[in-house]
């Protein structure tokens, strides 16, 4: 274990222990995930624009920004660009007089370049605005949530907290509390000589600042105090008043699920002596880190608006929340940080942690990829650090070799390394040095794997048969043959003839993930030599991982100039053994109803693996569904991760372990068989089960299929 | 130089912005009564109270009966103006304060900045006793229920913020579909003032203000009013 894996063990136990962070952070995204999902489908065109003025605006970054500069200087703002956070603070100190009163709202580019701490250094008194911020400098309390900073704290503690601020007793009761701090904060927007900002936009053709909240701390705090001081990014800029607004509609409506928030305000320069605006406004422009995202092909990154949406489904954040990031949390915040700060802060903060189950791309108003822009990241780390003894070892001499030179030995060794369980669920390391965790469960390599039970070419189909090729990936070849041996059954059952190259390798993905992109290429051009040489019309995965790496070897393969086109091609054909189904049965003309199906016993819950989800594939369910007999609930639990997570699993056992845990928990009551269409879901959630003491088998949805036809036959 | 380039450009924005301006107008007169029911039912929706008036001496009667006894400032914009709903309310008896007078009283405008500072704060704090701010609003947005409000160097924000109730002054043909036909507004309206593209200050507000940060609890009135009632006068 190297350092920075050391720092992020430390932090993502510090995250586990804290659990009352943790259940406000479950309580917030259990009622702000379904209220922004509601709200989001109600403006189906918010996200499309959000994605077209974003892309816009940073493609002609240069130029707006200066246009912005111009008309915010025509406006009576002063505009000062800083290059780097230093730049930015010593700015601000300038401007700050020593040992004034400043009022503060909520700015992610004020607290990225540290400006709050020198402030105190020169004596300057920094009172923040926002409700939630206020209860946590008041009481000295670490924020659990970037949207709700404080809601962890009981309301008991926070009138303890006013009534030693304000000197009277206080009830224990929100609305007194309200009241107790808008009368003392209201004292503040009074005295206050500055008032510091950040902006939701900037628009460049009208010049104006444009920020939004419920509370209207910001609207008196920029407004009352005779210097306004704004804090942003020059990602902020957009071209028009118009998107500026927009962005606000959005950061609403997928931040807190309201199609707008409270107020919106536009500010375009300083007043003059009237009663309300501020006399002087000084813009402050950050642009640490920002040129180089878009250099090194991460502008991607700067469409985001900070509105939690992410934070909100990923299984990582849930369960460690802020330990996860640096000053902008989560997976994103992994990214702007490897930009801003460097790949060191980075990997001490949590770039190994991103299981990358995909759910945050979906959520998010800009369809960033935060994932595979951290699969980049990984790889300048790899370049950088190296992989580490561990992940060399599964990557490179256990998956990267011929799956069956990985059986033979893989069969020698695992009962001289490994202990079966008492009850032969699987097997645990015998050894510490090891480095795997004891408790963990570890899939058993079968006695006979796929390659060497099923034959590589079926002899018994017609002429006229569609042709595909399978690919089994490791686990369904190596620990689930009888998953291969499902797949294999019902696409003959289907008539299809089904080509099964036995020296397919790894799909890759394990090395994608870790940032061992050469190697992960190298997989992808010796499957494609294998998988290709046949002329398939399709080509049939049942390990959706899998399935998204085989998806991905065109873009992974896009500067190949000998295997770009093909991967092309290759990648079109990749289709999961369910969707495949469908398509053959929708074409034939009856969903489900194509085939006879055998009535099967059982109450069965479906997981829905995270790499079908984000695809909108659900054809596994469905078909469970046509199956006669089967006890069958569609909706289990809260559709999240199991959090197998790869590469992730093996450094952080505890995180991912943790997460299983939830998924256990939430299955329903009464569940025996656990169905899933993933092989990678199947191991972790055996392992969640075990660690519980739960008697519920873990299947493959195809598994029952191919029982249901066998049974139907009889 | 540089004026010169900018005044054919300036033209071509102005034309553009009164072909944007006609049709919008247009488009809201044809579908008046739609736009007039969608935003009372997004208005209540956010947490506004509205009442709908024929009139502006319906509307000062409405409005003397919320304030009953209680004093009333008000921020004078032009609808407002337009309307004497101010010499309507004090012939009704309400109390009014006008920020305008406060400020003259207070000799802002033309003294230095130490007085200054200290005459704003007199004032605001008279402003924050109150019970009631008076505002007219510059548009209605029929899709979210959000009022918005300009200013270009007066105080209608402290009025539409520091005291417990707001009270917003509209009328049905103010009504606009959605935020961007609202900016529109808010362009047509700032041209002429002065040199800037827009007004110094453009709010949009939606609902009373509000903060659920202890233990997700929803309580209004946090930093500004923790009431917003709008008086909609179906003619002006």
């Amino acid at each position: 274990m190297n350092n920075f894996t050391r720092k992020v063990q430390s932090k993502v136990t510090a995250g586990l222990k804290d659990k009352t962070a943790s259940m406000a952070r479950r309580r917030i995204s259990q009622f702000l995930g379904p209220a922004n999902v509601i709200a989001v489908e109600k403006f189906p065109l918010a996200g499309p624009l959000h994605r077209q003025t974003k892309a816009q605006a940073i493609a002609n970054l240069r130029e707006k920004l200066e246009e912005a500069v111009r008309n915010l200087e025509n406006n009576g703002c002063k505009v000062y660009r800083a290059r780097t956070s230093a730049e930015a603070v010593a700015y601000a100190r300038k401007v700050i007089k020593p040992g004034c009163l400043v009022v503060k709202s909520k700015s992610n580019a004020a607290k990225e370049t540290g400006v709050l701490e020198a402030l105190a250094q020169d004596g300057v008194t920094v009172i923040e605005t926002d409700m939630g911020d206020r209860i946590c400098q008041i009481g000295n309390i670490p924020a659990s949530h970037p949207l709700g900073p404080a809601l962890h704290v009981p309301v008991g503690k926070v009138a303890e907290l006013f009534t030693k601020e304000s000197g009277h007793q206080v009830a224990s009761d929100p609305s007194t509390i309200v009241s107790v701090a808008r009368n003392l904060l209201r004292n503040a927007f009074f005295q206050a000589q500055y008032g510091i900002s950040g902006a939701n936009a900037i628009a460049a053709d009208t010049g104006s600042i444009i920020l939004t909240e419920n509370e209207g701390n910001i609207r008196l705090g920029t407004d009352l105090p005779p210097v306004h001081i704004v804090f942003a990014g020059i990602e902020k800029i957009v071209p028009t008043l118009e998107e500026a607004i927009h962005v606000c509609h959005t950061a609403a409506l997928y931040g807190t699920g309201a199609s707008v928030g409270g107020y919106i305000n536009v500010a375009s320069g300083p007043g003059r002596e009237s009663l309300d605006g501020p006399l002087e406004m000084h813009v402050i422009l950050l642009e640490e880190g920002r040129w180089e995202a878009i250099e090194a092909g991460f502008s991607e990154s700067l469409a985001c608006i900070n509105c939690g949406a992410c934070l909100n489904v990923c299984p990582v954040y849930k369960e460690i929340g802020e330990q996860y990031g640096y000053k902008y949390f989560g997976g994103i915040g992994i990214i702007h940080t490897a930009l801003r700060n460097g790949i060191e802060k980075a990997l001490e903060n949590g770039l190994s942690l991103c299981v990358g189950c995909r759910q945050c791309i979906d959520a998010c108003p800009g369809n960033i990829p935060t994932p595979d822009l951290i699969q980049k990241l990984r790889q300048r780390a790899v370049t950088q650090y190296g992989l580490g003894r561990q992940k060399t070892l599964v990557l490179k001499s256990i998956l990267g070799k011929n799956p069956s030179r990985t059986w033979r030995w893989g069969r020698k060794l695992q009962p001289l390394g490994l202990r079966r369980t008492s009850k032969g669920e699987g097997y645990q390391v015998r050894f510490p040095w090891m480095n795997v965790d004891p408790k963990r469960l570890l899939p058993n390599l079968a006695e006979k794997p796929a390659f060497l039970s099923y034959p590589k070419e079926q002899t018994d189909t017609n002429q006229e048969s569609e042709q595909v090729a399978y690919f089994a990936g490791c686990l369904n070849n190596l620990v689930f043959p009888e998953v291969a041996g499902a797949t294999l059954e019902v696409l003959k059952e289907q008539g299809v003839a089904v080509y099964f190259p036995h020296e397919q390798v790894c799909c890759g993905y394990p090395m994608q993930t870790a940032g061992e992109l050469d190697l992960a290429k190298e997989m992808a051009r010796r499957n494609m030599a294998l998988l290709t040489d046949h002329p398939v019309a399709r080509i049939i995965v049942d390990c959706p991982t899998c399935g998204t790496a085989l998806r991905g070897y065109a873009k992974l393969l896009l500067d190949d100039k000998v295997w770009g086109n093909i991967a092309r091609e290759f990648s079109l054909k990749v289709r999961d053994v369910f969707e495949f189904l469908s398509e053959r049965e929708y074409k034939a003309g009856g969903f489900g109803l194509a085939k006879m199906k055998g009535t099967l016993q059982g109450k069965v819950s479906y997981h829905q693996p995270c790499h079908l989800k984000y695809l909108g594939i659900n054809h596994a369910a469905e078909f469970l569904a046509t199956i006669p007999g089967l006890d069958f609930d569609l909706a289990n639990g809260d559709g999240a991760c199991c959090g197998f997570g790869g590469v992730t699993s093996l450094e952080h056992y505890n995180l991912v372990a943790t997460i299983a845990s939830r998924k256990v928990d939430s299955t329903l009551a009464g569940t025996e068989i656990l169905a899933t269409a993933c092989p990678g879901c199947m191991v972790h959630m055996a392992d969640g089960l075990f660690q519980q003491g739960r008697a519920i088998k873990v299947k493959h949805a195809i598994e029952l299929l191919a029982e249901s036809y066998r049974k139907g036959k009889e | 130089m540089i004026q010169e380039e900018r005044a054919p450009r300036r033209e071509e924005y102005r034309l553009d912005l009164r072909n944007r301006s006609e049709e919008l107008e247009r488009f809201c007169s044809d579908k008046r009564e739609k736009l007039k029911m969608k935003a009372i039912q997004t208005l209540e929706e956010r947490g506004c109270q509205v009442y709908l008036v024929s009139n502006a001496e319906e509307a000062a009667t409405q409005i003397a009966e919320i304030v009953q006894t209680d004093t009333v400032v008000a921020y004078s914009n032009t609808l407002l103006e337009e309307l004497d709903l101010l010499e309507k309310l004090q012939m009704k008896g309400v109390k009014t304060i006008y920020t305008d007078v406060l400020a003259r009283d207070k000799g802002l405008g033309d003294c230095f900045q130490d007085t200054m500072k200290d005459a704003r704060l007199v004032i605001r704090q008279k402003i924050a006793s109150a019970s009631f701010g008076l505002t007219g609003v510059q548009a209605v947005v029929a899709n979210h229920g959000s009022l918005m409000l300009m200013d270009e160097q007066g105080s209608v924000h402290s009025v539409s913020s520091l005291p417990d109730t707001h009270i917003a002054v509209a009328s049905v043909q103010q009504i606009v579909p959605d935020l961007p036909d609202a900016m529109t507004v808010a362009r047509q309206l700032s041209l002429g003032g002065t040199e800037r593209v827009l007004v110094r200050y453009i709010s949009i507000i939606t609902g009373p203000s509000s903060t659920s940060d202890i233990e997700g609890q929803n309580v209004r009135g946090m930093h500004g009013p923790k009431e917003v009632k709008v008086i909609l006068m179906e003619e002006s």
